[in-house]
């Protein structure tokens, strides 16, 4: 569990000047964020690189040719504009 | 006239094609209805000039033969974080709020493209990092189903907007919900698109990898022209890039009768008030009538997806804001500054445990999803709670307001999967109630089409709000 030392501590090294009344405040938040994350440690990431986007198609192709705004694609032909 | 602020994208456009309508006339009652509604609070800043000048350029091409598709002449409003050139954009803040967008973002572009007549700017939670749409700054905005309710966020002035009949579309923001909420609490549809489908250049961010630019609307057709007119890659959001566009509207005609769809029935999507579980219950029931097969099933590790995008948007939303937290923090409203401090107290092994559970989730949801056209839930547990409110109680206890409204829909930002909320009827106080589908990424086909058909086999979005007491 941190306490608002802990949280002044941190404030002083990365150079947030705020009220201490402020960090009592955030402190219940901070901490049952902070047991939150520490349970994601639990599952079987690992070995995983970070996902950064939920991005999963891949990047345009040499077939890809530009098109009208707003123009659908022929049906049953997809198309990269 | 009352009636013709009521009527879908898909009708105005049919009259508005053959000249039956003009555009000059259709924005003219829209700005009178505006006017009107000003106790609303919908909009930020309203450009009545500039639309005029657009609409008389859409009645002249139109007249010529120049008719561009079913956007043209059809007034559009923007949340304001998203640019529109020589307008200033304030994000709901008051360290923006003078400031001037040089041009215009991508998706306000593609729209101006479209022939859409630009309207004006909705008002947003500040800086789009909240769900009330209760603005410090520019004034709470008020839900056209209860004014003394909040219309949810943080794009709640285009929910407010679109519900009240000041515009038939308006385009949100969607990072853990923003704009199926307010769709569900105002009563109208909100499609949040798969992660890549429209271009982000030109909004304010919040959350990079949680960030969706999508349409409010009052039907699932209109949602479907629209997302027509702003998907497509765009090299100046690579997240964009490499993406296929199908024609939207064609596919709601797609047959979804024998179409599986997962019901979402885990201890996590079932905390919901009572009202709003007798409305979804008579959804699934709609859904079964139109032959739909309904199974149930568990949503892979609800709690944990949770606390990951809990994780990335806070560390993404206060790097965003660094710098004016440091040297500002007196410009923000209280709500904002305390989550984007708490941004600031965690470390990059804990951002990055959350990135680790995103790659473990993006793996396990698609395999989740495969056999199921969509899957379906509630887009929020509890209707519209009153302006200022707190909390509200849920499955026997008290939980913050934020809390609540972002439970059933934040897990889907972060896996990037498309989601639309629709109505399906109004709870215990005479709110409205969403009904949320999610849908295999970049298969907005199949969720319009699903959506589509539920619609048409209810009424709900055919019922409009009352008008709002002339003084509020």
């Amino acid at each position: 569990m941190a306490t608002v030392e802990d949280l002044e501590r941190i404030a002083a090294l990365t150079g947030l000047r705020i009220a201490r009344s402020d960090l009592e405040r955030l402190l219940p938040v901070l901490n049952a964020l902070y047991a939150d994350l520490e349970r994601l440690s639990a599952l079987p990431v690992a070995g995983l690189e970070p996902a950064f986007t939920p991005r999963r198609w891949e990047e345009s192709t040499p077939q890809s040719r530009p098109g009208r705004r707003g123009e659908p694609d022929p049906p049953g032909r997809g198309r990269s504009r | 006239m009352t009636d013709l602020v009521f009527r879908s994208v898909a009708e105005l456009s049919g009259e508005i094609r053959t000249g039956a309508l003009s555009p000059v006339t259709l924005l003219e009652t829209v700005l009178a209805r505006v006017e009107r509604c000003r106790g609303l609070n919908a909009f930020i800043t309203v450009t009545a000039d500039a639309a005029r000048a657009e609409a008389r350029d859409a009645e002249r091409e139109i007249s010529r033969g120049q008719y561009r598709g079913p956007l043209h002449g059809i007034p559009v409003s923007l949340k304001d974080l998203i640019d529109t050139r020589g307008v200033r954009c304030t994000c709901g803040s008051r360290i923006l709020a003078d400031r001037v967008a040089s041009a215009d973002a991508a998706a306000a572009e593609r729209l101006r493209d479209a022939g859409a007549v630009l309207l004006g700017k909705n008002a947003l939670h500040e800086f789009a990092f909240g769900i009330t749409t209760n603005n410090p700054h520019f004034g709470p905005t008020r839900n056209p189903w209860g004014v003394d309710r909040i219309p949810g966020g943080s794009s709640g002035g285009s929910g407010a907007a679109v519900a009240a009949g000041l515009g038939p579309v308006s385009l949100g923001t969607d990072t853990g919900g923003s704009v199926r909420i307010p769709a569900a609490l105002c009563g109208v549809v909100g499609l949040k698109p798969t992660y890549g489908r429209v271009s982000r250049h030109g909004v304010f961010p919040l959350s990079w990898t949680l960030d969706h630019v999508g349409p409010l609307t009052r039907t699932v057709e209109d949602a479907a022209l629209v997302l027509q007119a702003i998907a497509g890659p765009d090299p100046r959001d690579p997240s964009t890039l490499g993406q296929s566009v199908p024609d939207f509207r064609a596919g709601l005609r797609t047959s979804v009768a024998r179409a599986r769809v997962g019901v979402l029935a885990d201890e996590y999507h079932q905390e919901m008030a009572d009202d709003v579980r007798s409305q979804f219950r008579a959804a699934l029931e709609t859904l079964s009538a139109l032959g739909l097969r309904l199974e149930e099933v568990r949503f892979p590790r609800p709690a944990e997806a949770r606390a990951a995008a809990q994780a990335v948007i806070l560390a993404e939303a206060s790097s965003v804001h660094e710098g004016w937290v440091r040297e500002r923090p007196g410009d923000y409203g209280p709500d904002t500054l305390d989550l984007l401090r708490q941004g600031l107290f965690l470390t990059a092994t804990q951002y990055l445990r959350a990135q680790k559970v995103r790659a473990m989730m993006l793996k396990e949801i698609d395999e989740f999803l495969r056999p199921y056209a969509v899957l379906v839930a509630p887009t929020t547990p509890v209707a519209a709670p009153a302006i200022g409110q707190k909390t509200v109680a849920l499955a026997g206890r008290e939980i913050e307001v934020r809390g609540a409204m972002t439970r059933l829909v934040r897990l889907i930002n972060f896996v990037g999967l498309p989601a639309i909320s629709v109505p399906c009827g109004f709870g215990a106080d005479g709110l409205p109630v969403g009904l949320q589908f999610i849908g295999r990424a970049m298969d907005e086909s199949t969720l319009l089409a699903v959506a589509h058909a539920y619609e048409q086999a209810t009424p709900w979005h055919t019922r409009r709000p009352p008008d709002p007491p002339e003084h509020l």
